[in-house]
């Protein structure tokens, strides 16, 4: 893990496990795995980070 | 009008007319209402007109969203993509941005400036902070949207009814909790309206400041950060209210929070009215299932849709929320309310007749099933 790259299956935002997220607080390498729990999407809230499917 | 094709190999041509379209300018023309009502008091010199705005949303839009009636027709779904890539729907929802703020500054105007009653004062902060709800409307279709510059947008308009804290609270907060015990802005069944605003207001500011704490402290930054999103539109709603108050005296003061209460109530009314007593079932994961259409109550009256940008295709919406309004759809056997928000808005603020025409529609699209209805928390 820690090079992957996610998408919520409901609006397509992406998540790129090497790049991180600057918005989201998440620092490069983070995995989806270590999100939150309570974490949702953030464009769209109605999906959690089990749910995200793996895109590469 | 403008018609969507699209070419299809194995079928002929699919279009799709939104007879709608132009309809939807009818937002655009709101402001009419509050100027119109201050113009013609100028002119007349009876403030008894400063009380049409209200008179118009709660008598004359009900009567004419029973005339008109409902409108349950979809676009096709292979055509949602280039209808919510057709620019000239969200240059609506933009333009009314800058409505909103004329619209207050010439009530403030008049109100600090004018000859006016306690009980003129009164009414015009009525009509305008009724009007300024509808910003939050605004605010609440562009900032569901990707785009940053309709982000920007949504703060902005936010600072009218000083609701800066909506957008992280509804998008982040309400969307994932919607339809459970946990979410504020959800009512039970069997609350009622003045019983669930003391729960959602400050239920939903509190949410919503956790929720960007929480952010920005993954990033190690302070909740005072100036990447606090909250921040930028109270900050905006601030400035606009010291400007007011320094431009036109301390009658301004009385005046504002009539109105800023006013805009904030249109939003209790309508979450009020939106997931009324519906409940999201549980996984054997424990967490709650996807925001599913029949966990939203839905309403395809024409009038009170088109100046509403859609909002009462909720259903839709929570299932989807970054879906273009112009694009909302309508399914069968949805949880559906009898009237448009404005009767609805009024049978709420009565709580018997609402548990009357209500909870037997609750009973009705559960099937009985009490394990489907969001009766609060319940005792271990």
């Amino acid at each position: 893990m820690g090079g992957a790259i996610w998408r919520c299956p409901e609006c397509e935002w992406l998540y790129d496990e090497a790049r991180g997220d600057a918005g989201e607080g998440f620092a490069p390498g983070t995995a989806l795995s270590d999100f939150p729990s309570d974490w949702s999407c953030p464009d769209c809230g109605v999906r959690h980070k089990g749910e995200f499917e793996r895109e590469g | 009008m403008k018609t969507f094709t699209l070419e299809r190999a194995d079928a002929a041509p699919l279009s799709y007319t939104d007879k709608k379209r132009w309809l939807w300018l009818a937002s655009l023309a709101l402001p009419v209402l509050p100027l119109g009502a201050i113009a013609a008091t100028l002119a007349t010199g009876s403030e008894a007109w400063l009380v049409a705005p209200l008179v118009f949303f709660y008598v004359v839009v009900p009567i004419l969203d029973a005339i008109v009636g409902e409108d349950t027709s979809n676009p096709p779904e292979e055509l949602v993509t280039q209808l919510s890539a057709d620019r000239f729907y969200r240059y609506l929802t933009w333009a009314t941005v800058p409505l909103y703020f004329v619209t207050l500054i010439a009530a403030a105007w008049f109100v600090g400036t004018q000859a006016v009653s306690v009980w003129g004062i009164l009414a015009v902060a009525l009509a305008v902070g009724f009007y300024s709800g509808s910003a939050i409307t605004v605010g609440h279709e562009l900032g569901h949207k990707k785009e940053k510059l309709e982000r920007w947008l949504a703060k902005i308009v936010l600072a009218v009814p000083a609701y800066g804290h909506f957008w992280v609270e509804h998008n982040r907060g309400h969307h994932r909790d919607v339809a459970t015990p946990e979410d504020p802005a959800s009512s039970r069944f069997g609350e009622n309206i003045y019983a669930f605003a003391r729960r959602e207001m400050p239920g939903a500011l509190r949410r919503a400041w956790t929720l960007e704490k929480e952010r920005l402290a993954r990033a190690g930054k302070s909740a005072w950060s100036r990447e606090n999103e909250i921040l930028h539109s109270w900050a905006i709603a601030a400035a606009l209210r010291i400007a007011f108050v320094a431009a036109f005296g301390p009658v301004l003061i009385p005046f504002l929070l009539v109105h800023d209460f006013l805009a904030w109530w249109s939003l209790t009314s309508a979450n009020y009215i939106e997931h009324y007593g519906l409940l999201r079932r549980k996984g054997a994961d424990g967490k709650y299932e996807n925001p599913k259409p029949h966990h939203s109550w839905n309403s395809n009256h024409v009038v009170s849709n088109l100046i509403s940008f859609h909002l009462e295709r909720h259903s839709d919406h929570h299932a989807h929320p970054t879906r273009r309004y112009q694009a909302l759809r309508y399914f069968e056997e949805l949880p559906q309310l009898p009237g448009g928000y404005s009767l609805m808005f009024l049978l709420a603020y009565l709580p018997p007749l609402w548990f009357r025409v209500m909870n037997p529609r609750v009973m009705a699209v559960v099937d009985g099933d009490l394990e489907r209805v969001n009766f609060g928390p319940v005792a271990a």
